[in-house]
Parts: structure tokens; C-alpha cells; sequence
């Protein structure tokens, strides 16, 4: 029913401006933002990292390189949203509490409580969700060659391509908060991508 | 309780007009978001918020509220709900309101 359709929208609007006020409350919105690009670099480079290994391994197939990635990406997310969690919910309560003793009530059941629950959720899920996110994206091309898509005639430079090219759209993003133009630092996070990639090619590449 | 809805034996309602309170708030929701949120309770209430005391987790305001039938409890409710505290009611103007009047309103 569109009634139904329109109700459900509107509460869900209705829990997005409540959560995005919470967030502002708290202040959280460039703890967010650190930690997706924090986490989301994490992703990219693990799976350049592992995709650059396996073009310089003379016989790697395709599914084990999926599975590789899959499980570094796994452990990636769980230990992002674990760790984030954990850190996040110790830093809020310490603030909660510290606003107690100024306010010399119990702000429990305020919107600054409500904050220190539900912040370090969210924050757990970008937290979880960036390198996650990222690295399924990498390795899309793998998926599809594995699928029998014959137009990815080589997956592991294919995905090699979108890691460099999410490197340099992660630095992009920063430089909104660094002032400076983004192609420039796009080009930082790719130089370190390249680096990274020379250092692989000369420890591994050179057995 | 409802100071307001008491309806006085000789057929008469009071009616706070006027509330000034001092308030304790964290920094955050600023005097501006504050004001913004309590506007909310009641589209006939005027807020007049004076920040006086800045300390450092929280800042002391002065809370003027003019309007009709002004319900101490709701706005308390909500100034709690922001995580501030009401530490005293300075100033209040109250009128006797005839219930017939508030009837028809």
C-alpha cells in the first residue's frame, strides 16, 4: 500500500535526522570520517598488497586468489568494527561521565546518553563496513572472470587498476579537510600505493 | 503537575506568561540548537536565551519564555532531555485567565 510506503519513509527519515543529530551532538562527524578513510586505506592497500603477490607468483588461480582476498577482508571489517567499537565506547563513556561531574546530574537518559550508545555504533560500522566495502570492490573483476564474463581478460591487473584508483579517490576525499586540491592529494595516497608496490616487487618479486 | 490546566474555584485559570530560569548546559547543543529544539514544545512560546557563565564542560544561561500558558513541567522535561539542568526560577508573570475565555481559545 503507498500509505504503508510513505509511513515506513517517514520513520526512516525520521531515525536518520535523530541519528544525524546525535552524531553532531557528539561531535563525531570527523571521528567518522578518519576512520572510514583510516580503515578504507587499510582495505585497499591489504588487497593491492595481496593481488601484487599473487601476479608475482608464476601459478596462482583465480578462486584461491577470491578466497585470499575475501578472508583478508573479513578479518579486516570484523577486526574494524570490534576494535572501533571497543575503543570508541570507553572514549564516550569517559566523556559522559566527565560532563556528569560538571552538570553534577546523571545524563543517562539525555540526548548526550542516547549519544554515547549509539555513536559508537555507527562509528563500528563505517569502521567495518570501509575496508569491507573497498575490498569487494577490488576484487569485482576476479569475480566476474570466475563468473565466465570473457570481457575481463585480465582480472588481477583489472582489480589492480580499481585499488589504485580508490587509493587515489580516498586522498581526494581528505582533501576537502586538508585544503589543498585533490588531484594533489590523490596523488600522495597513489604514490604510496606505488610505493608499496616496489617494495612487494623487491622482496617478493625478487625470489 | 500542569499548573495550568488547574482550574481555580471562582472560575478563573492561572496563566504564566512569562518564565525566567537559570540553566546549566553542557556546551553542546550550543544557545542557538538549544533555543532551535525548545521552540518545538510550542509554536506560541518565545525563547530569549543569554548565555552568562562560561566554564569548561558547561555554560550557565539565562532562559526567558513569554507566551500563554506556559508549562513549567513539559519545558523541563525537554531542558533535561538537552542534558541541562534548571538550578532556579528567577522570574515568573502569571495571570488570572478567565476559563471561559480559555475555553473558546
Amino acid at each position: 500500500m503507498p500509505s504503508k510506503h510513505v509511513a515506513n519513509h517517514q520513520a526512516s527519515q525520521t531515525m536518520l535526522n535523530r541519528l544525524i543529530s546525535l552524531i553532531r551532538l557528539s561531535q563525531s562527524q570527523s571521528i567518522i570520517r578518519r576512520y572510514f578513510i583510516v580503515n578504507g586505506f587499510d582495505g585497499a592497500l591489504t588487497m593491492f598488497g595481496l593481488i601484487l603477490g599473487f601476479m608475482l607468483s608464476s601459478n596462482s588461480q583465480i578462486s584461491s586468489v577470491i578466497n585470499v582476498c575475501l578472508g583478508a577482508a573479513i578479518a579486516l571489517s570484523v577486526s574494524g568494527v570490534s576494535s572501533a567499537y571497543v575503543s570508541e565506547r570507553a572514549e564516550r563513556k569517559y566523556l559522559l561521565h566527565k560532563l556528569e561531574d560538571s552538570m553534577l546530574t546523571d545524563l543517562s537518559n539525555s540526548e548526550h546518553g542516547r549519544a554515547a550508545r549509539f555513536v559508537p555504533i555507527v562509528v563500528a560500522i563505517v569502521n567495518g563496513l570501509a575496508p569491507f566495502v573497498i575490498s569487494v570492490l577490488i576484487i569485482t573483476p576476479l569475480w566476474l572472470n570466475e563468473a565466465g564474463a570473457s570481457w575481463v581478460s585480465a582480472p588481477l591487473r583489472a582489480s589492480l587498476c580499481i585499488a589504485s584508483m580508490l587509493l587515489f579517490a580516498l586522498g581526494a576525499v581528505l582533501s576537502n579537510v586538508a585544503g589543498i586540491p585533490w588531484y594533489f592529494s590523490g596523488l600522495k595516497t597513489l604514490l604510496i600505493g606505488f610505493s608499496t608496490a616496489l617494495l612487494i616487487y623487491f622482496f617478493v618479486g625478487a625470489n | 503537575m500542569n499548573q495550568n490546566s488547574a482550574d481555580s474555584s471562582d472560575g478563573f485559570v492561572p496563566n504564566v506568561c512569562r518564565l525566567q530560569l537559570d540553566v546549566l548546559k553542557p556546551h553542546k547543543p550550543n544557545a542557538y540548537d538549544f533555543s532551535l529544539a525548545l521552540s518545538k514544545l510550542d509554536p506560541a512560546w518565545n525563547f530569549i536565551i543569554e548565555v552568562l557563565e562560561i566554564d569548561e564542560n558547561t555554560e550557565t544561561i539565562c532562559l526567558e519564555v513569554t507566551g500563554n500558558f506556559i508549562d513549567l513541567e513539559k519545558l523541563q522535561t525537554e531542558i533535561i532531555e538537552l542534558g541541562a539542568t534548571v538550578h532556579s526560577i528567577d522570574a515568573v508573570e502569571t495571570r488570572g485567565e478567565s476559563s471561559s475565555l480559555t475555553n473558546h481559545a
